[in-house]
């Protein structure tokens, strides 16, 4: 072996250099693996067409970029209104839950188990700061005193932009079902409002189901359990479905507030909720998409889109 | 005289340092074994320890600069106090944290550069196992919400390691190291990054 530092030289023994290529070979296939499964998408490939609407809103005074998936062979003078469900955090970063839900219904529609149903994505014209428009909208109204980095407790302007501004706007432009085929999903502080929009429901609520995925129960020290308090007073007994989430990865503050909140919803029995819950063996971004895969199956199997 | 832990160890220290020189060259052959501090990131920090083993070949050796082929493994161990998230949860109370633990082979290489072969970077990839196990306890004597917490999950887990170090003599390195998971795992098991720096003693099996 040439051990004299006096030229470019590569020298081993015949025997190391071939341990040394077994073993960067199979690196080679163990990480091309992994590489590969982090480029695939956990979620299908959305199908149909997309649009795009710029809506104002005058009760939030923002404006709004407003997603429109339209599914094949979408029909606009259809005599059968589509089902249709309104998603949150479009256009947060990598999160891409819009196509997320659209790619899970995709998918669904081509093997028949939903019928044709629209999805509307609710996003923002910008990107400024950490979700400026999410924390505002997705938050309930601070009580206690909670220490925030810009504006929160938008939840009631933005549910009630969602019933008097936006469901109006949709339905103008397309043929969408009532009520009781439409639904509201949301993750993490989505997954909050969709739980605070839950509890708002009342003869006049838009919205007949949600799906809340690891929402954020925590936030301002549990306020969210004063709205499901006066819920139970209101004496509602229309037919409402809810789907819940956590995974069991996400910490013990997000993990002990859902199971209560659970059993105390379980416990409570409102009269026409229909409510499930489940938790998943990941964590917070990996509850994302097999949430709304599976709220998507429970809302339909629960009469949301009708017989197909 | 019945040897303790502390007299091993000098021991040990003692025979790295027999020459406190630096040799501008490196050995054909040799296993390195290091000691560190850990410091995870999963969006809240841990902190550790970890330990290695390494085989290193010398697969070029230039006038300036000489290279080795590197295959070991690595053990780490840190733990996240859940109480990082208390400021955000306005009163009530997260106690316990989180013990992720890694059993991870490497594969890589490292240059050794000017001044007197000094200097050492290099960088490869590591497989292996990562185990999160998360015991806590949950309180919020506003709305009388308390309860146990338990989670579980071990997952694969490979990525990039990358370390960087002075050869202090010929046998005693300080080096950092990084190891980046890759791809997405669920983060609390596997973290966003975990850092170490430590002392690393080469165990020379050819001499130079």
């Amino acid at each position: 072996m040439n051990n004299k530092a006096n030229s470019l030289s590569f020298s081993m023994p015949g025997k190391h250099r071939a341990v040394m290529t077994v073993i960067a070979v199979l690196a080679i296939i163990v990480f091309a693996g992994g590489g590969c499964s982090m480029v695939a998408p956990d979620h299908p490939q959305a199908t149909g067409e997309i649009r795009k609407h710029v809506l104002h809103s005058n009760i939030v005074n923002d404006n709004y970029d407003i997603y429109v998936r339209l599914p094949v062979g979408y029909d606009s003078a259809s005599t059968t209104p589509y089902p249709v469900i309104f998603q949150l955090d479009v256009n947060l970063g990598i999160l891409d839950e819009f196509n997320v839900t659209a790619g899970h219904v995709s998918s669904m529609e081509k093997n028949l188990e939903i019928p044709s149903t629209i999805v509307v994505g609710i996003g923002y014209p910008y990107n400024e700061g950490p979700g400026k428009g999410r924390l505002r909208d997705y938050t309930i109204p601070i009580e206690n005193d909670s220490v925030t980095i810009g504006a929160t407790g938008g939840s009631p302007a933005f549910y009630q932009f969602i019933k008097s501004e936006l469901i109006p706007f949709i339905k103008e432009h397309y043929p969408i079902a009532d009520r009781n085929k439409r639904a509201l999903f949301g993750h993490s502080l989505g997954g909050l409002f969709a739980t605070y929009a839950f509890t708002q429901r009342d003869s006049t609520s838009p919205i007949g189901g949600f799906v809340a995925a690891s929402p954020s129960l925590w936030f301002d020290g549990g306020t969210i359990y004063k709205y499901l308090d006066s819920l139970s007073i209101r004496h509602v007994s229309d037919t409402c479905l809810l789907y819940m989430t956590m995974g069991d990865l996400e910490g013990p503050s997000m993990n002990i507030y859902f199971d209560d909140f659970c059993s105390k919803l379980k416990a409570h029995g409102f009269p026409g909720v229909r409510f499930s819950s489940v938790k998943y063996n990941t964590d917070h971004l990996g509850t994302i998409s097999p949430s709304f895969r599976d709220g998507i199956i429970w809302l339909f199997n629960h009469g949301m889109g009708g017989a197909l | 005289m019945k040897l303790n832990l502390i007299t091993a160890m000098s021991l040990v220290i003692a025979s790295a340092f027999s020459s406190l020189a630096i040799t501008d060259s490196i050995p054909s052959k040799y296993i390195t074994a290091g000691l560190y501090g850990c410091y995870g990131f999963s969006g809240y920090q841990a902190y550790g320890a970890g330990a290695d083993v390494t085989n290193a070949w010398r697969i070029w050796n230039h006038k300036l600069t000489s290279g080795t082929f590197d295959a070991g493994f690595i053990a780490g161990y840190q733990r996240e106090p859940f109480s990082q998230a208390n400021s955000i949860l306005n009163g009530a109370e997260a106690l316990g944290a989180g013990h992720r633990i890694e059993g991870l082979l490497t594969i890589g290489s490292t240059a050794y550069i000017p001044p007197s072969r000094r200097i050492l970077c290099g960088v490869g990839v590591f497989g292996g196992w990562a185990h999160i196990i998360m015991r806590g306890y949950f309180s919020n004597s506003r709305y009388n919400i308390s309860g146990d917490y338990k989670a579980d999950k071990g997952v694969w887990a490979s990525g990039i390691d990358a370390h960087f170090g002075v050869r202090a003599t010929d046998r005693i390195s300080i080096v950092a190291r990084s190891l980046v998971p890759l791809p997405y795992a669920p983060v609390p098991v596997t973290s966003y990054l975990i850092a170490l720096l430590g002392v690393t003693i080469d165990f020379h099996k050819q001499h130079i």
